[in-house]
């Protein structure tokens, strides 16, 4: 395959977007701490961003709604941990290789991308709680931690793992950008749109859709495994986790505006402070609104916030109409 | 070798249960096209209001059905018309179904928790007098019969309305083709409406049981039902209601079984069939074709 294809011949009209992405984030991630003092909320603004871009390009760019898609996060968490605990292997081989994992496994469910949307989103589901039985399973407590948990304090370091995920945040935002101006990407709009015409203009819709896969489990992978390390211990609960791990980032990918670029990252950002807001004040009924809250997004604003934030700045900077 | 026969006298109930705790989830698939994620959450309401009716009134679970039913039925029929009809004009209803009751689904959750509190409980076996029956030297909790009974009558039901009545022909009409359906003067929000109704009202009757014959009744433990009904109604085929019992039957036999001799892997049995289920005949057992290349 050439993949000189799959980039644009202009690399130079991503230098705009990519400032308006990279400058914000990194104003939030270094002066964030420094304003509320409490790194680890930044932490996982940073795992959620990842998360969020790499939802995205599954589903945003392809149309297909992975439900448990938690489970590459999952695994990429019990990838490193496994590594670092069994094998002492150095944190930054091990969650590469616990990503790698995510990646393999996204790689055994590729036949399920040729179901249509419900069985989909379904089987994805099933796999993510047949993962978090066989995980938490008590006859794999040597290799898993089983129910008890999986720890690795040698290797904690939550200021340079803190630094870490703050630039892989910035950077799988680049490769949402990279992506969406890529003929990858434009690739995987058309198929979003209209399979059909894309298999008769003798692409193979299959085969993107499988990279897109992969790149997204990989991100993920990296996201869980970093998370894990900034936890040095974790319950198998903890990174199972369907509500944080796969639902709310569907929130977060949705009211930021699925398939566009700023939308997940601003979605992300905006949800999760509100998120972590309801749950320290209104911890009782955060369920309740937050599944509210989830009904009316996709009643009434399913493309999310982004096309109307463009819209509010196009009226500021071209106040006549652009043309 | 009495354990094996025990076990398959068990599965007969379990997947006698199970058939109505999944049938109104594939009700509203076949009809709809949509996917209700809230589906375990009406169970578990449905169980709830049953153990409410029996400590208050002594409601046998029997004479709970006579409310629970017309219940949530309303509920039914008024949740159809502010979410359905919106959600099927958008671009991609079964993706937006999904979100939409997964939100539907944690209010729900939300509200039992509150209301109920997280504790588990339970409908008491002694309800029905007498506690066991000798069926052919088993002895077996009434309840279960009860249970089991119910089931098959409402699949009785649910057989009559599809193909002995009118508006059960329009059902399958709409089921079959939505676009000639519509061109042949169905109409549809009313066919769906009432399907999406007693969807309801079916996974609140399986509700009423389901402490007897399957998990104690917690918030929490919708989801399980809603997973496990995925499980059964892909197993025998999306969109077909009555393929619903033979993905039951399945789904029963082999937790049943596995519940004796694996204990420990028991729960994952539903997502193992499921998995291979959709990647060898995703179109279920008994399904039409549903890959697309």
């Amino acid at each position: 395959m050439n993949f000189r294809h799959f980039f644009l011949k202009d690399p130079k009209r991503m230098w705009p977007e990519a400032t308006m992405l990279v400058a914000p984030l990194a104003v939030l991630f270094i002066l964030g701490p420094d304003i509320y003092p409490n790194q680890s909320i930044f932490l996982e603004l940073a795992v959620f961003i990842m998360l969020a871009d790499a939802l995205n390009i599954v589903y945003g760019y392809t149309g297909y709604l992975p439900f448990g898609f938690g489970v590459f996060f999952a695994i990429g968490a019990y990838g490193t941990a496994i590594l670092i605990s069994h094998a002492s292997w150095p944190v930054a081989p091990a969650i590469i290789a616990g990503a790698c994992f995510a990646a393999l496994l996204s790689l055994l469910f590729t036949p399920l991308l040729r179901l249509s949307g419900a069985y989909f989103a379904i089987s994805s589901l099933a796999a993510f709680e047949a993962f978090y039985l066989i995980f938490s399973n008590t006859q794999l407590t040597s290799l898993t931690g089983g129910p008890y948990g999986i720890s690795f304090t040698q290797v904690y370091n939550a200021n340079l793992d803190y630094s870490v995920a703050a630039v892989l945040a910035i950077a799988s935002a680049i490769v949402v950008l990279v992506i969406s101006k890529s003929t990858f990407g434009i690739a995987l709009q058309a198929i979003r749109e209209d399979r059909f015409a894309v298999e008769l203009a003798g692409v193979s819709s299959l085969r993107y859709r499988t990279y897109a896969w992969l790149i997204s489990s990989f991100i993920s992978g990296i996201a869980g495994g970093l998370y894990g390390w900034y936890q040095g211990f974790f319950y198998p609960e903890a990174v199972f986790n369907l509500t944080e791990f796969s639902v709310l980032v569907i929130v977060f990918v949705l009211f930021g505006g699925k398939g566009t670029v700023f939308g997940p990252v601003v979605g992300t950002v905006i949800l999760f402070l509100v998120y972590e807001i309801l749950t320290i004040t209104f911890s009782n009924s955060l369920l309740i609104i937050f599944g509210l809250l989830l009904v009316v997004l996709i009643l009434f604003i399913p493309n999310g916030i982004e096309p109307l934030l463009r819209k509010a700045a196009d009226l500021l900077l071209y106040p006549d109409g652009r043309d | 070798m009495s354990l094996f026969v025990d076990a398959f006298v068990t599965s007969i109930l379990y997947a006698a249960f199970f058939s109505i705790a999944a049938l109104g989830l594939n009700l509203v698939f076949g009809v709809m096209r949509i996917v209700n994620l809230a589906h375990g959450e009406f169970l578990v309401m449905g169980s709830y209001l049953a153990i409410a009716l029996a400590n208050s009134y002594g409601f046998n679970p029997v004479v709970s059905l006579a409310v629970v039913v017309p219940v949530f039925l309303a509920i039914g029929l008024l949740l159809y018309f502010p979410l359905v009809p919106r959600l099927q004009k958008s671009g991609d209803p079964e993706m937006s179904s999904f979100i939409l009751f997964f939100g539907v689904s944690y209010a729900m959750e939300g509200l039992a928790v509150q209301l109920f509190g997280v504790s588990y409980q339970s409908l008491q076996y002694n309800l029905f007098k007498p506690i066991h029956v000798g069926i052919l030297g088993y002895i077996i909790p009434t309840a279960w019969i009860v249970t089991a009974a119910v089931s098959v009558v409402a699949l009785v039901l649910v057989y009559f309305y599809l193909y002995r009545t009118g508006l059960g022909l329009q059902t399958r009409a709409l089921m079959i083709n939505r676009d000639e359906a519509m061109a042949n003067g169905v109409n549809i929000n009313a066919v769906s409406a009432i399907a999406f109704g007693f969807s309801i009202a079916l996974a609140a009757s399986a509700g009423v049981f389901s402490s007897f014959i399957s998990f104690p009744t917690s918030p929490s433990i919708g989801d399980t039902f809603t997973l496990i009904s995925f499980a059964i109604i892909i197993i025998g085929a999306l969109g077909n209601p009555l393929a619903t019992v033979v993905g039951a039957v399945v789904f029963a036999y082999a937790y049943g079984y596995t519940e004796i001799y694996a204990p420990n892997w028991s729960s994952i049995v539903p997502f193992i069939i499921l998995i291979a289920v959709i990647l060898a005949r995703p179109q279920g057992l008994l399904g039409r074709k549903a890959r697309e290349f």
